[in-house]
């Protein structure tokens, strides 16, 4: 049931861009020297754009993970309650 | 191991483990939690400019999920908030420039400043704090339901405030006061200067300043406050990303960490009364004085035992505000299922605590 109204997905969509953000703080971790050298080398502005930007794209994926996150949880509670009832 | 430069590195299991505690505690206390990020980076090896800069990003985009959740609760008063806003941004640029300043000195001075300021901030705001609570938790009546500890606040302050008629004096419909825009603004600004300088997010002084001073109501300041720090954040992010301050693999590693405890500590809010909550945020802005007076002297005194001292206390007193957390979680729990609490939990549940 859990699966088959979408708790599944839910869950797999949080898990996945979770994955995403993850995957990008190993990029700049494994990047940093070049990530540094670029952020020297250009106008400050566009460095600074690039930074907050970068954050906040972070901080939209993490917000609508958390969401599916919830959805999971919830769905996964009804889904409980249902089998409790013996629906 | 990231290695910021030769000889400082940082373990990063470490700090997400310590994100993880962060993002418990200000998802229960509804802060950002950048009076506890800062001092744990700065003890963790990072320099001070490299720390307010990437807690300041950090706590940017962890401020932005808390503003999508409250929007869609309609706990936001947009017009109140942009005008916050307005001044957190004039504040963090303020407080940019002053942390910049300092970076030219010799030596440690920019460090000792940051951490000096930071200690006296949470000495300040942690002592109000807990005066507050000590006083809350006498008032405790019989039924469990403390005189302040939910609703509106009407404080001689906002009162007086209120009845200054200074251009423009505006109406703002969702909190239902009146007051002259240059008060709020000038709210905003005096956080943002503290967001620019010590990276910190503010909300635990703009959330009671926004109740007691501007008289708005608890439920539309926790929005409102997340979204002028938001705001005075990501341009605080934007200004440290121009001076290359920001570590940005540390910061995205430790968002994930900080989003998932925010996440959990977030659900246990509602199962709590508000004086549970604010003995949480009493105990970790307390907490969180011990390790920087520890790092402080070591930058003072050169001894390396002030420098062993600092990390101990800083990952030993993350434990205090973070088993206070767990523990009411799991009595709440244990409340919804209809087991057995023990009685001073009983005391610090919300009536009516649903799933």
């Amino acid at each position: 049931m859990w699966v088959r109204n979408g708790g599944l997905l839910s869950a797999a969509t949080a898990a996945l861009i979770t994955a995403v953000i993850a995957l990008g703080a190993w990029f700049f971790i494994a990047h940093r020297s070049d990530w540094r050298m670029w952020s020297a080398g250009a106008s400050p502005v566009l460095a600074g754009a690039v930074t907050m930007g970068v954050m906040l794209i972070a901080g939209i994926l993490l917000a609508f993970a958390l969401s599916r996150a919830e959805a999971a949880i919830l769905l996964g509670r009804q889904h409980g309650g249902d089998e409790g009832s013996g629906d | 191991m990231v290695e910021l430069a030769p000889g400082i590195a940082l373990n990063l299991y470490l700090l997400g483990a310590l994100g993880m505690a962060v993002g418990l505690i200000a998802g229960f206390s509804g802060v950002s939690g950048g009076y506890m990020l800062t001092p744990i980076l700065m003890v963790m090896g990072m320099p001070a400019p490299l720390a307010v800069g990437s807690s300041v990003a950090l706590m940017s985009a962890n401020n932005l999920i808390g503003v999508i959740r409250h929007r869609r609760m309609g706990h936001l008063d947009l017009k109140m908030g942009l005008i916050t806003a307005a001044g957190t941004m004039g504040g963090a640029e303020i407080g940019v420039r002053i942390l910049h300043g300092l970076q030219g000195t010799e030596g440690r001075v920019a460090d000792i400043v940051v951490l000096g300021v930071l200690i006296l901030t949470l000495v300040l705001v942690g002592g109000s704090m807990l005066r507050e609570v000590i006083r809350s938790s006498r008032t405790l009546g019989e039924d469990g339901q403390s005189a302040a500890d939910e609703g509106e606040v009407h404080t001689a302050a906002c009162d007086f405030l209120q009845g200054l008629t200074i251009f423009p004096h505006i109406r703002f419909t969702k909190s239902k006061l009146r007051i002259s825009a240059w008060f709020v603004l000038a709210v905003g600004m005096g956080i943002g200067v503290l967001s620019g300088f010590l990276g910190i997010g503010g909300g635990f002084m703009l959330c009671p300043a926004l109740i007691y001073l501007i008289g708005q109501p608890s439920t539309m300041a926790v929005g409102t406050n997340l979204l002028g720090l938001f705001v005075g954040l990501a341009f605080s992010t934007f200004r440290h990303g121009m001076l290359g301050n920001v570590e940005l693999g540390v910061a995205l590693s430790m968002l994930v960490a900080t989003g998932a405890g925010t996440f959990i500590g977030a659900k246990g809010t509602s199962h709590v009364k508000g004086l549970a909550v604010r003995y949480v945020l009493a105990a970790s802005v307390v907490c969180a004085i011990f390790g920087p007076v520890c790092t402080l002297l070591y930058f003072l005194s050169g001894a390396g035992a002030w420098d062993t001292a600092a990390k101990i206390l800083t990952i030993a007193l993350m434990i205090v505000p973070v088993s206070a957390v767990v523990t009411l979680l799991i009595m709440a729990r244990r409340r919804v299922r209809g087991l057995e609490v023990a009685p001073w939990a009983a005391r610090l549940m919300a009536n009516g605590a649903q799933h």
